[in-house]
């Protein structure tokens, strides 16, 4: 309930910082606003994807179903939060470099990776409750993949801007970076929310299954 | 390593017997290289064509892979046996490989009919490539076959997998394929090292995740 109520409160605050206090960006006027749903998004679904795998690798260590609701709300959340990017990124784009999409080293993994996790969403709904164990491993190879396919999308040429955050010196002023920051943290926020949501109704239809079977 | 030859010599004459796998491998290949050359492509942009034959057709083979394992719950009598299921996915992969490779000779050859492919000057280094490539994807095809082998729908779900998670394998084969048949050929390192680091971690992870992944 806690981060329900907080994500509640950061998100909209996030919005209005972003569309009215950040200062306008020098060269690419008002489109680069788009930014602080952009990267906030990438940073929560690169989260939730790892929380997956984590929780993966726990289940099928210790076979808790736990791990398995656990896993499996987070890449759903973690999928929405890969779409929001996968739908801003173009309408940045389109302004910026003139163009819809570019097969660049980071749009070509984020796209495929959004492929892997549709897959897994597809063995998830497909499967049901046997196929806990193979979605756990899919997700295992889907997560190590990740920086094999961005190797691979670096051998073609690279024209999406370095990171500009993550890094020692920030190539941003103060105004826009604590604002994107303030966003990051909303995001992650609503991801929690998302999140703990997700793993509560799994875990009560699980119970509820349960109490089914039993009779 | 008896294991890993038993496993395989098991596979290859089930398939010499019932003869399901390759020609429906074959066709398949057959009939994506055919289509792109009737729409018009031509050439070193072959190679994607090639590659897009061996991935599809090879996801098609290893669903039957396990599928025969699990028509009648064979799959069980495999993991009993008092053997390291590492070897036992060691043999089907190298079972997959040989279905896989022929498939790709044989699309190689296609290639060269229907698409003008120029493999001539360069056959050794290109034989190289499809044989890496090749094994690359069967390591990660034979690893969520065994995965995927007692869900429902597996025959659908393993081509939806397969296809975007092999795409660092198939980027780098079919960039490396282009480059060699290149007027002038272009150097692979790159490419070779990426595709012996995905050959390599998908059959270390295949070897630890096989009696995890099975095991229900």
């Amino acid at each position: 309930m806690l981060w329900i109520v907080l994500s509640a409160i950061a998100l909209p605050a996030g919005i209005v910082l972003a569309l009215f206090i950040a200062p306008v960006e020098a060269f690419q006027g008002d489109p680069y606003r788009i930014l602080y749903i952009h990267v906030p998004s990438v940073v929560a679904a690169y989260v939730a994807f790892t929380v997956t795998c984590v929780a993966s690798v726990l289940y099928l260590w210790r076979r808790a179903p736990q791990y398995d609701r656990l896993a499996a709300s987070s890449a759903e959340v973690g999928q929405v939060f890969l779409t929001l990017v996968l739908l801003t990124g173009p309408i940045w784009g389109r302004p910026v470099w003139g163009a819809w999409w570019t097969w660049d080293a980071r749009l070509t993994t984020a796209l495929i990776l959004w492929f892997i996790f549709a897959g897994y969403l597809m063995l998830r709904a497909w499967a049901g409750p046997a196929g806990a164990a193979a979605s756990a491993a899919v997700a295992v190879i889907g997560f190590l993949d990740i920086p094999l396919i961005h190797w691979s999308a670096v051998l073609l040429r690279t024209l999406h801007p370095r990171p500009a955050v993550f890094r020692p010196d920030p190539a941003m002023p103060g105004s826009m970076l604590a604002i994107l920051i303030f966003n990051m943290a909303a995001f992650l926020l609503t991801y929690l929310a998302l999140l703990t949501v997700r793993v509560r109704q799994e875990a009560e239809r699980a119970r509820l299954r349960a109490a089914q079977e039993t009779g | 390593m008896r294991t890993l030859l038993a496993v395989m010599r098991k596979d290859l004459t089930i398939e010499g017997r019932s003869r399901d796998l390759i020609p429906a491998m074959t066709l398949l290949a057959l009939l994506l290289l055919a289509l792109s050359g009737s729409a018009g492509i031509r050439g070193a942009s072959g190679a994607i064509v090639i590659w897009i034959a061996v991935v599809v057709s090879a996801a098609i083979g290893l669903t039957r892979s396990f599928g025969q394992e699990t028509d009648q719950e064979q799959i069980y009598g495999l993991r009993m046996a008092p053997v390291d299921p590492g070897w036992i996915f060691l043999g089907k992969s190298a079972a997959n490989f040989l279905l896989v490779v022929a498939v790709e000779l044989i699309s190689l050859g296609a290639a060269v009919v229907f698409l003008d492919f120029p493999a001539g000057g360069q056959i050794a280094p290109l034989a190289g490539v499809l044989f890496l490539g090749g094994a690359a994807v069967v390591s990660l095809g034979t690893l969520l076959g065994a995965v995927l082998a007692i869900t429902r729908l597996r025959e659908a779900l393993l081509p939806l997998l397969l296809l975007p998670l092999s795409a660092p394998a198939v980027m780098a084969a079919s960039g490396a394929t282009a480059k060699l048949v290149g007027t002038p050929p272009e150097p692979v390192t790159s490419e070779v090292a990426l595709l012996c680091a995905f050959l390599t971690l998908f059959t270390a992870l295949g070897m630890v995740l096989f009696e995890y992944a099975v095991e229900d």
